[in-house]
């Protein structure tokens, strides 16, 4: 696993071994196709997923590609950080098409735009005008408590102290 | 998803029409459903339609403390709901580096692997349900239920069991748990070859998932597909002893591979590996050390995991099961994504594998496929 | 491993002798599970709650950890709980939302709130209510009170010895303590503030229920402030405690900490180090004033005075400063401080610690003139002349004597008069020296481990046992760990001595248990057996009273003083307007955080009053 650490410190980019059996690689956006065309050749040919961290005091989305090597038993998570206010990043249908599904999930739950996906409609959600809903901002408690009579609260039917002040 | 009216034409009545798989479809494990576009018997276009069984896990989890979520999360799976609380316990320990003791490492893989056969012989009745075998469901569910038993005496609940917790286990074993554990393993052992009869051996079953679904190692890597379904398809991987978690790596047994790539190999392969998990859980009674079954942790109110981010994953009955788990060093996760195996098999590959494929081959398909809408509608 | 997979037609017919056998189906209720050591459902099932609701302290644990949200807390004045501090709050569950996950059952304190093996609920319907107002009928059959109707058939419990321990780690980190044989040979602080580590780990431990504010005599921020020292933020911690408290570095070393008496987590466990963790958050801040952006507000032209700078009048003055008004303190010593100053021995309370507390306070722009004695210097007339309202903290400085033979020899002198001494570093030579100190308070404890460290040989007389002892038990139990004798149940009789003290007398009283379960009452007769000892000096630490002598009498008389205590309300008001009275000579409790919480509520009384006047 080091090798592939020092290989990618080599590239310009900040890796580190995360655990055991896996690896993080920090990637600009720019880059990431040519990270993951690179890791793919390299043995990392099994696309396990596409995570979308909303860090909305940065005003930054992270997207993390989950790359599993079966040959060397090591994990690689990819990691990108995208501009909140206009989010769009490419697609990496070119690699696997498979991202087509994981890509039009995070355009409905975080709003992030794919240039080069064909398809982006809705998904999981219905008729949904909101913000995307996983995103930060997106206040589901608020939410619930408009939609239904159900009311949550924080005290559970405690008083506070009494205190003069 | 707007209903076509059916497409009559002047020649052949009824030549192509829309069909709905779901959403309440005994065939399904969830409410979930594929739109079918068919010409005649087969198969011409596959549209999944995921959305009905979308509870919003993710979003719910950022809400609540660390150890409440524990509540929250087994409902991901319902077949094996287990491998959920270990995957996001052993993410949260890893976060917070605590050491967890052996013996509780022990119980977590006697828990998974009890959950692992349960879930193989929900999927035997599945594919008796799809194969009209109605013998098969009547008895995976009935065996289940012994091991739903055991989960019963061992946690208190049956199906979720709510009994992991960071830094351990809720309980230790009770007394006599373990020699009624082995009893039942003596039960499976000697019901094993009664399904090869029934299941395995049944000329009916064979010609109806012989050939069906085929699906090439290359594909399969390809496609992002684990677990059985990929062993199934040739490829030597499990994550059990390639990146051994837990006590894996102290306890002996085989990788079955049986490398068709169809729905019978599949099914073969769910077979073997109940063998296989049998032969975990003999070793565990007898390997399994005394000691404490957790260590203490703050309580749910301060417990605080330190910034980081983690994947952490376990080889589930159905594939690469895994928690991303992102901490801000607060009570509550900053953010939790769930990597269900199921995703890519039923929302991509779905789409180009039922293709051309006869409406009788679509419940055995997603059935060997092992199709748990939870995990990826969660 | 491999198996037969051949095809074979007739082997499924092999699974028609199953017809014969006996079905895995149970009849139920006819039959019953048969898996479990126990008949029926398994002996840690998770079904509904039970829960002891005279055990139950109403502390809100369970429902602030369901993570369904399924528990309400609901008040019943009917329920007498056990504990002292419980609270009469029960916890309702809706057994709609409810998931049976049982975490409210390990996070409960007392360990009251268990599960029971049952798992049906039924009830029968009211047939004459409309078809669509059903579901509401049924919605509130699902939610209903546990208690203990199901407590004969316990399923996931929590047995004794292992209650909250169940996951969670609760034992305490005490912070540092010099051994004994060490601390006894100086006046340095023993105790040490915790580290980051310590404070954070010791504060991880907190539940968050707010049990011990309502111990508390102020009602401090506790829960929050321990909960900042927990995210790693003495800054934000300390705001919260100023909140409620302008002394927290004192408050933190020597308060009298009723809060860890009503600490959930001291049930099954050792409570919160509370005290020491307000230290730490104090001690983490260098100036409070910058750190937190203390301000006070615009001044307003009117005029307080507050008359002894103790910590009644330091709080007095801190809310009052901060409510807009100018506060003149005026204090007769030449420091300020009062029994804080004079009484409480360096080894427990540093003096650079004190100072830091009350030139925080002063540095506000609160106006301290010392050395001025009311009564004498100024009239008390013109003081209530001269301000807009007065404020009298001057707590309790008249000694109680021993009214015993031989009293008036010298070498025997009272607690507070010793402690001064000590604390002005003019205590005589007790090298060497027999010291008995009677008394069983902290004032007791003070003289005795301070004459200790001055290298005296120590004996406490106490009138009743150990237990007893009005002083704090870790107080008695350090001073025994020091060296410190104490005799129980001797009353004194008779000082000998020819010019000073040589020998002291005391009778050993029979104890008679106090029906109403009160400390027990000592009982001295004629055959109660006497005794002597050695003694060089002799201390009485026996109590004090309010030395009111600069009010003139008919204020004395009109604001009802009877020699112990100044009657007042909420607020610190007394029978004659603009009069304000707080500290140790109005409350029962007499202790830091009592008078400090009397110099908020005044300060908010004199607020109310002058509003009123305009």
């Amino acid at each position: 696993m080091l090798d592939f650490v020092e290989k990618l410190n080599s590239m310009g980019l900040d890796a580190k071994p995360l655990g055991k059996w896996e690896f993080e690689v920090t990637v600009p956006k720019e880059r990431v196709a040519e990270i993951l065309s690179y890791l793919k050749s390299a043995g990392f040919r099994a696309f396990m997923g596409l995570a979308c961290v909303d860090w909305i005091d940065d005003g930054e989305f992270e997207l993390v590609y989950n790359l599993q090597s079966y040959g060397e038993a090591i994990q690689a998570l990819v990691k990108t950080r995208i501009s909140r206010v206009k989010p769009i990043m490419d697609s990496m249908m070119q690699l696997w098409e498979l991202c087509q599904v994981y890509e039009r999930e995070i355009h409905e739950f975080f709003g992030v735009k794919f240039v080069g996906n064909p398809n982006l409609e809705p998904f999981f959600l219905e008729n949904w005008l909101d913000t995307p809903p996983l995103r930060k901002d997106f206040d589901t408690l608020a939410y619930s408590q408009e939609l239904f009579e159900f009311k949550e609260d924080e005290t559970h039917g405690i008083e506070t102290p009494e205190r003069i002040e | 998803m707007e209903l076509r009216p059916l497409n009559v034409s002047s020649k052949s009545k009824y030549k192509t029409y829309e069909l709905f798989i779901g959403p309440n479809h005994p065939g399904i494990e969830g409410n979930f459903s594929y739109v079918l576009d068919m010409d005649g018997h087969k198969v011409a276009q596959v549209t999944p339609d995921p959305g009905l069984l979308h509870r919003g896990f993710e979003k719910l989890m950022e809400r609540r403390l660390w150890t409440q979520n524990l509540a929250l999360i087994p409902r991901i799976c319902v077949p094996e709901p287990d491998i959920n609380e270990v995957a996001y316990c052993m993410g949260v320990e890893h976060l917070a580096g605590i050491e967890v003791p052996k013996r509780a490492q022990y119980i977590r893989v006697i828990v998974l692997e009890l959950a692992r056969m349960g879930a193989f012989l929900f999927g035997f009745g599945g594919l008796g349900g799809a194969t009209g075998l109605y013998t098969a469901p009547n008895w995976a569910f009935g065996d289940r239920d012994y091991i739903l038993d055991l989960f019963e005496w061992l946690t208190g609940g049956r199906v979720y069991h709510i009994y992991q917790y960071p830094g351990g286990v809720k309980n230790d074993i009770p007394e006599g748990w373990l020699d009624k554990l082995s009893e039942l393993l003596d039960y499976f052992e000697s019901r094993l070859p009664e399904y090869d009869k029934l299941i395995f051996k049944n000329p009916i079953i064979q010609r109806r998932t012989k050939g069906v679904g085929y699906l090439s190692a290359e594909d399969a890597i390809e496609n992002g597909i684990t677990g059985p379904n990929l062993r199934a398809s040739g490829v030597k991987w499990d994550i059990r002893k390639a990146q051994p978690y837990l006590v894996y790596d102290e306890l002996d047994f085989d990788i079955p591979i049986t490398g068709d790539g169809d729905a019978f190999a599949r099914a073969l392969q769910r077979r073997y590996e109940m063998a296989e998990s049998i032969k975990i859980l003999r070793q565990c009674i007898k390997q399994i050390p005394d000691g404490p079954h957790r260590v203490k942790i703050p309580n749910p109110f301060q417990f605080r995991v330190p910034a980081g981010a983690y994947y952490s994953k376990v080889e589930s009955s159905k594939g690469e099961f895994g928690y991303y788990l992102v901490s801000n060093g607060d009570v509550k996760p900053y953010r939790v994504y769930v990597r269900g195996p199921s995703y890519s098999v039923s929302l991509f590959y779905a789409q180009k594998a039922m293709v051309g494929m006869r409406i009788e081959d679509v419940p055995v398909w997603i059935h060997t496929m092992d199709i748990c809408p939870p995990d990826f509608d969660r | 491993m491999t198996i037969d997979a051949k095809r074979n037609g007739l082997v499924p017919i092999s699974a028609l002798k199953y017809l014969f056998k006996k079905p895995h189906t149970v009849r139920y209720p006819k039959e019953d599970l048969e898996v479990f050591p126990i008949e029926g459902n398994s002996p840690t099932y998770r079904g509904f709650h039970t829960n002891d609701l005279e055990k139950c302290i109403g502390c809100g644990n369970c429902a602030a950890v369901c993570p369904a949200s399924a528990i309400t807390m609901v008040k019943d004045e009917n329920v007498e709980p056990k504990r002292k501090f419980a609270k009469k709050y029960r916890p309702i569950i809706d057994y709609g939302r409810c998931c049976f996950c049982a975490q409210c059952v390990d996070i409960c304190p007392t360990g009251s709130l268990q599960m029971s093996r049952e798992y049906i609920h039924t009830f029968h319907p009211d047939l004459s209510i409309a078809v669509e107002e059903e579901p509401e009928t049924v919605a509130k059959n699902f939610v209903w009170r546990p208690d203990l109707t199901h407590s004969d058939n316990p399923g996931y419990v929590r047995l004794e010895g292992d209650l909250l321990n169940k996951t969670i780690d609760f034992d305490r980190t005490d912070p540092r303590v010099e051994p004994a044989n060490e601390r006894k040979l100086s006046f340095a602080k023993f105790v040490h503030t915790y580290s980051r580590e310590e404070a954070e780990r010791e504060a991880s431990r907190c539940l968050g229920c707010g049990a011990c504010v309502e111990a508390c005599p102020n009602q401090l921020h506790i829960p929050e402030y321990i909960s900042a020292i927990a995210k790693g933020d003495p800054k934000e911690s300390l705001d919260w405690v100023y909140k409620r408290n302008p002394l927290p570095l004192i408050c933190g070393e020597v308060c009298t900490h009723q809060c860890e008496e009503a600490c959930v987590v001291g049930i099954q466990g050792e409570p919160l180090a509370i005290r020491w963790l307000k230290a730490y958050s104090a001690s983490n801040v260098d100036d409070y004033r910058e750190a937190l952006n203390i301000r006070p507000a615009k001044s307003n032209g009117k005029k307080l005075a507050a008359v002894g700078a103790g910590p009644a009048s330091l709080s007095f003055g801190y809310y009052a400063k901060r409510l807009g008004y100018d506060v003149t303190i005026y204090e007769a010593e030449k420091k300020p401080g009062g029994a804080m100053m004079w009484g409480i021995p360096k080894y427990r309370l540093p003096k650079e610690e004190l100072m830091k507390d009350i030139n925080a306070i002063l540095n506000l722009g609160i106006e301290l003139r010392t050395n001025v004695r009311i009564g004498k210097d100024i009239l008390f007339g013109e003081l209530l002349k001269d301000y807009d309202a007065v404020f009298v903290g001057t707590g309790n400085s008249k000694p109680l004597t021993l009214r015993i033979e031989g009293e008036n020899l010298p070498g025997v002198m009272q607690g507070l008069t010793f402690m001064r001494l000590v604390n002005e570093e003019k205590a005589p030579d007790l090298e060497g020296k027999q010291m008995v100190v009677i008394g069983g308070g902290n004032v007791a404890m003070d003289v005795a481990r301070s004459s200790v460290r001055l290298g005296a040989d120590v004996t406490i007389v106490y009138r009743r046992r150990i237990v007893d002892m009005p002083a704090d038990p870790e107080e008695i139990r350090e001073a025994q760990e020091e060296g410190i004798r104490v005799v129980e149940a001797g009353v004194p009789l008779k000082i000998y001595g020819e010019k000073s003290v040589e020998e002291f007398e005391y009778a050993v009283a029979s104890l008679v248990p106090d029906p109403k379960g009160g400390r027990p009452r000592p009982v001295v007769d004629d055959n109660s057996p006497r005794k002597k000892i050695k003694a060089d000096y002799v201390i009485a630490a026996i109590g004090q009273h309010p030395n009111l002598d600069f009010l003139p009498e008919d204020i004395q008389k009109k604001i009802g003083f009877d020699g112990k205590r100044v009657p007042v309300d909420d607020y610190g008001r007394t029978n004659i307007k603009g009069l304000f009275f707080g500290g140790d000579l109005s409350n029962r409790r007499q202790d830091i955080i009592s008078a400090i919480g009397a110099g908020q509520r005044a300060a908010k009384g004199v607020d109310l009053y002058l509003a009123s006047q305009k």
